[in-house]
């Protein structure tokens, strides 16, 4: 799995989803997995909706020349930031998915534990990851 | 200049280097491509100043993109590797030519290294100023070449010239054009050469129309794009046409193809609008295949050059269909074709919001 899908996070992958959330400061850094960076292709627009979100949801899209696909808000709450580095300029996904985070969320209180849609440890993760390389061989 | 020159390199577009995987990515809506598009390159770049080309010598753009996407270079040797080896799906290669006086004779060469080392049908898309003689055209039959492209584009003398010839500086004539055009019918056979027009460059539905019909007339099919305003090109600040517009040169271009509808029996408004195929077009509508790209066909038939979201960003409605439309793409498809005024833009932008 290694630098494909590094286990120092979580995964959350409802409807094809492939966001990265890394607890940080209270909040949730959220960003795109390696997978998906490299499914869509380069990306060239990136949009947010900033303010409340709700778990499942979608909280904005992302596009390259030739895909498109909603980007799903992986909890309930508030997007407290938004990374306007990646925003104007996507292709940083593609160059480092693991360091080009989205957005932060500030998580209603017990949503994130609740959500049966982000992984749960480090065998769940590779199970998956195993699984969706099989669906694009 | 750039030392990454053809015939030893070609630049190819976004499309086919998501195909051979020097790019990463896949089709929206899991479409594949059929036919792989390749550009000669020369450090110094194409010699016209066509308006709407993001190819133009003039084009002030800090953006290196054609047709609304990259195209990067890339080795001779490679492609035809990686098209052995990642394109099951790909019956066709298509080589492009630029104005530049080695664009030819390069084509040529590539036209060769395809044909010697590959099973992929080859197609040309030529540049007629470049070819003087129908000579020229046996050397593209004996390069590997089928079928041929030529990109007359424009729908009438007046707006080829105002975008392509004298109104921009540029060295195109509208007759040597069509004189091409009809050289390749004869040498290569009815139906294979397509002309290529690009919808929205300011022409009537009429003026359109009529024109499918001359090159249908010549043996010539019509490969239609929709006009795409390139940043830092003269027209980057032109809009799309409108649905209704495409879909309706579309669905006439299907008929006259075909062979199941003429322009002369055609019916326009005072707009020159198409308001009567004369023609019943349920069922054609129904089908869906008139609102497919239209391109130079693989070995069983179907369109090779299928050019997934080569007109618009994926997440906007999509104008040529890589792909036989679905009864939920009819559906919208019937809603934009019987839209005279707009109504289609107006509610797409309000929904954006």
């Amino acid at each position: 799995m290694g630098n494909l899908i590094p286990t120092d996070r979580r995964y959350y992958t409802k409807n094809g989803a492939h966001l990265w959330l890394k607890e940080e400061n209270g909040t949730l850094k959220v960003g795109m997995d390696a997978f998906m960076a490299e499914h869509a292709g380069f990306l060239t627009f990136l949009t947010i909706r900033e303010g409340e979100v709700s778990g499942g949801e979608p909280m904005g899209n992302f596009e390259s020349a030739k895909f498109v696909s909603r980007l799903y808000a992986p909890v309930s709450g508030r997007i407290v930031s938004v990374n306007r580095e990646v925003l104007n300029n996507p292709r940083k996904i593609n160059e480092d998915p693991y360091g080009s985070w989205i957005v932060t969320i500030e998580a209603e209180p017990g949503a994130e534990a609740f959500s049966e849609h982000i992984l749960k440890g480090e065998e769940e993760t590779r199970k998956w990851i195993k699984d969706e390389l099989e669906k694009v061989e | 200049m750039s030392e990454k020159e053809s015939p030893e390199y070609v630049q190819i577009s976004t499309a086919a280097a998501m195909t051979l995987k020097f790019f990463p990515g896949q089709f929206n809506r899991g479409e594949k491509l059929r036919a792989l598009n390749l550009l000669v390159t020369y450090g110094e770049g194409c010699r016209a100043s066509c308006g709407y080309c993001g190819l133009s010598r003039t084009r002030g753009a800090v953006e290196d993109t054609f047709i609304r996407v990259d195209w990067p270079i890339v080795p001779l040797d490679e492609t035809i590797r990686r098209a052995n080896e990642h394109g099951e799906h790909v019956k066709r290669v298509c080589v492009s030519m630029i104005t530049h006086p080695k664009a030819f004779d390069d084509m040529l060469t590539i036209m060769r290294a395809f044909r010697d080392g590959t099973d992929l049908l080859i197609s040309g898309l030529i540049g007629p100023t470049l070819i003087r003689s129908e000579e020229k055209v046996e050397m593209m039959k004996e390069a590997g070449a089928d079928m041929v492209g030529i990109a007359v584009d424009a729908a009438t003398p007046e707006l080829f010239d105002k975008f392509r010839g004298g109104g921009v500086g540029g060295p195109h004539k509208w007759e040597h054009y069509w004189r091409v055009v009809d050289w390749s019918a004869r040498i290569l056979g009815r139906k294979k050469p397509g002309v290529h027009l690009i919808v929205g460059l300011g022409e009537t539905e009429r003026e359109m129309v009529s024109t499918i019909q001359r090159a249908d007339d010549l043996g010539a099919i019509t490969h239609l794009f929709s006009f795409f305003p390139e940043a830092g090109s003269s027209m980057e600040r032109w809009s799309q046409p409108s649905y209704g517009q495409y879909r309706r040169v579309q669905l006439a271009r299907y008929l006259i193809n075909e062979e199941l509808g003429r322009y002369e029996d055609m019916e326009f408004n005072e707009k020159d609008q198409l308001v009567d195929f004369r023609v019943d077009v349920e069922e054609v509508i129904d089908d869906g295949e008139a609102f497919m790209t239209s391109g130079c066909a693989g070995h069983e038939g179907r369109v090779a050059c299928n050019r997934p979201y080569g007109n618009e960003r994926p997440s906007r409605p999509i104008r040529n269909y890589a792909f036989l439309p679905e009864p939920s793409d009819i559906e919208m498809i019937r809603e934009q074709l019987f839209d005279y005024s707009g109504r289609y833009e107006e509610k797409l932008n309000e929904d954006e919001g």
